[in-house]
């Protein structure tokens, strides 16, 4: 029963995970539609910002995670302007085969100034807190409390405020936008923007339970677009919730039956859901 | 000047490019140093053979399949094993390589059939993770591969001489060349068109596309299951990591650099993103910064890669001349 709850809970912390990795996915992919394959990049760049203000100027993880977010936002605009920006409306492709360049830049920057040798982030949380018979670290218990504040946070942004709502009616109908008064180019870019800060977030929460190298983003770009596909395209709740499931379901997976094939469940269970229901669990339209 | 149909000017740029074919091999194996150039003539003839396969699909037929790099993963295992734990030939090796991944083709073309756009190469590049997955996971040599694949035997040739090797793959290529193009410009071809412009309208206009879009995984498949089986014995050492993502991003920007859609644009594209390194190997420690910074403006501003931008350039003169000759 103790090992049980232990997997639920590396399961609960997992999903916590992906769900703010996706939530930034969600920004930029199914509510803007930009095909962003350099998030998980933008991820690991947060890992490793985190880990230069600890590192070389202050050694205070908060401000790292500050630093982080200050950073995502950064590379956030910069990018959308000067790469995305030119082929919106052009086919899918082209934003993807962007996104790679952008893949090669980064990995290829980080392996240059970081060098390929992996490295470990410190956080004040890291020692295992017992209760009864299960221990957790402070910083998995960050993580699970970062992600309900901030589900809950989003689900308040896109619901109610101006600007969440102006974002919510870009995708498919930008004529639309302009027409009720919504500045269409700005709005992208802030949208952009935050979905960036939110993976660079990520990076910082999540770092000190890895081992930070340069190509840490790959794997969990792939599963952040099954998580959105498996939600359902453009439905930020489908999204929350399938990330949830994704994590429990691994855990469980790699606690009960094959290590080696956890990653597996992800691949599969995506195409069985596609081949179910064409526009995932929970799609609209 | 015309005969027959045969058109001369057709006639004489093809024994020129047989000749360079023949020749320029040959002159560089004289040069000191010139093995390394074989290499990359034979590296470049592989990646077009896959590009070519590439495009088919994910060019003409206008379907993003992200699980390319993966056929060509199903046909290096396959000959490679049938070649090492059996002991077939070759030949049947590559054959039965092609086939294979037609097998794992239509595992991944029935699944993903009726999905389009981001849904179908999400749901592609998942079932390429899996298959990247299976080969780690049952193959033997797992992550660490399969070394000491034998020398390639083939028709009494001896390929451990680079030329050979080279005058094979050459041949390969242009073979898969002809045969594209042919597929391209037949009712098949134009089939896989109407498709990609829109699979509405090429239904209501009466194709088959459920049966196109399967044949165009299989041909697809079954050419980048060559280039595998090509590729084991000439590197002698296979691992499931060669036909992962990074092979299937290297291909994809390859074809998208010269042109989805058009027939040099593969080769064109392959040839420019595999000789630009070694042009530049002053930068080779920045070397991928400058390719992936390389690859945005390029993609910015020839969408259509350079195969795609010229053939529009010459559409237009060719229309700029026709209305000067209505005006006089």
């Amino acid at each position: 029963m103790t090992f049980f709850i232990q997997v639920v809970l590396n399961g609960l912390v997992l999903g916590s995970m992906y769900a703010i990795f996706t939530m930034g996915l969600t920004m930029i992919y199914s509510i803007l539609g930009i095909v962003n394959f350099a998030i998980g990049e933008i991820y690991m760049l947060g890992a490793y910002f985190c880990w230069v203000m600890i590192h070389n100027v202050i050694d205070n993880y908060l401000l790292g995670i500050i630093f982080a977010i200050i950073g995502g936002l950064i590379i956030g605009s910069i990018v959308e302007r000067l790469a995305f920006r030119p082929v919106y409306g052009k086919p899918m492709l082209n934003e993807f085969i962007i996104s790679l360049g952008l893949v090669m830049v980064f990995q290829e920057g980080a392996t240059f100034i970081w060098t390929g040798y992996p490295k470990n982030l410190p956080s004040p949380l890291l020692d295992p807190l017992q209760i009864g018979n299960i221990a957790i670290s402070g910083q998995r218990f960050l993580v699970i409390g970062v992600a309900i504040i901030l589900i809950a946070g989003m689900f308040l942004f896109l619901q109610r405020a101006r600007f969440g709502r102006a974002l919510r009616a870009l995708p498919g109908n930008e004529l639309a936008a302009k027409l009720v008064g919504i500045d269409v180019p700005r709005t992208t870019t802030i949208g952009f923007m935050i979905g960036c800060a939110l993976g660079t977030l990520t990076g910082a929460l999540v770092g000190p339970l890895l081992l930070l190298f340069p190509m840490m983003g790959a794997s969990i770009t792939i599963k952040g677009f099954i998580i959105i596909i498996l939600g359902g395209f453009g439905s930020f709740g489908g999204a929350m919730l399938a990330a949830y499931m994704l994590g429990i379901v691994e855990s469980l997976f790699s606690g009960y039956a094959f290590m080696e094939w956890t990653s597996a469940v992800g691949y599969l269970g995506l195409v069985a859901v596609l081949y179910l229901r064409p526009k995932g669990m929970f799609g609209k339209d | 000047m015309k005969i027959k149909g045969l058109n001369f000017r057709r006639l004489f740029s093809y024994l020129i490019g047989v000749a360079v074919a023949i020749v320029l091999p040959w002159i560089l194996s004289g040069v000191t140093g010139g093995n390394f150039y074989l290499h990359l003539i034979i590296m470049i003839m592989i990646m077009s053979i896959l590009a070519m396969s590439f495009n088919i699909l994910t060019g003409y037929t206008g379907r993003a399949n992200l699980a390319h790099a993966s056929f060509m993963g199903v046909g290096a295992y396959t000959s490679t094993l049938l070649v090492m734990e059996v002991g077939v030939p070759y030949w049947v090796a590559f054959l039965a390589g092609g086939i294979m991944a037609i097998g794992i083709g239509l595992v991944i073309a029935i699944p993903t059939l009726k999905l389009r756009g981001h849904y179908f190469a999400i749901g592609t590049i998942a079932l390429a993770q899996f298959i990247t997955m299976v080969f780690i996971n049952t193959m033997p040599g797992g992550s660490d591969g399969i070394p000491d694949v034998p020398n390639l035997t083939l028709w009494g040739i001896d390929f451990t001489i680079k030329l050979n090797y080279v005058y094979l793959m050459i041949f390969w290529a242009a073979v898969i060349f002809f045969i594209t193009s042919r597929v391209i410009n037949s009712r098949l071809g134009r089939a896989f068109i109407a498709i990609r412009e829109g699979e509405d309208l090429a239904m209501t206009t009466g194709v088959d596309v459920t049966r196109y879009k399967i044949l165009a995984f299989m041909i697809s498949a079954f050419i980048a299951g060559l280039a595998g089986a090509l590729y084991a014995p000439y590197m002698h050492y296979i691992c499931p990591e060669d036909f992962g993502l990074l092979t299937l991003m290297s291909v994809l920007a390859m074809t998208a650099v010269g042109g989805f859609g058009t027939l040099w644009g593969p080769f064109v594209g392959v040839t420019i993103l595999t000789l630009l390194p070694e042009i530049l190997l002053p930068l080779k420690d920045y070397i991928f910064i400058i390719y992936g910074l390389m690859l945005i403006p390029i993609i910015i501003y020839a969408p259509k890669g350079i195969m795609g931008s010229v053939q529009g350039l010459l559409k237009r003169r060719a229309a700029a001349r026709r209305a000067k000759g209505l005006e006089v």
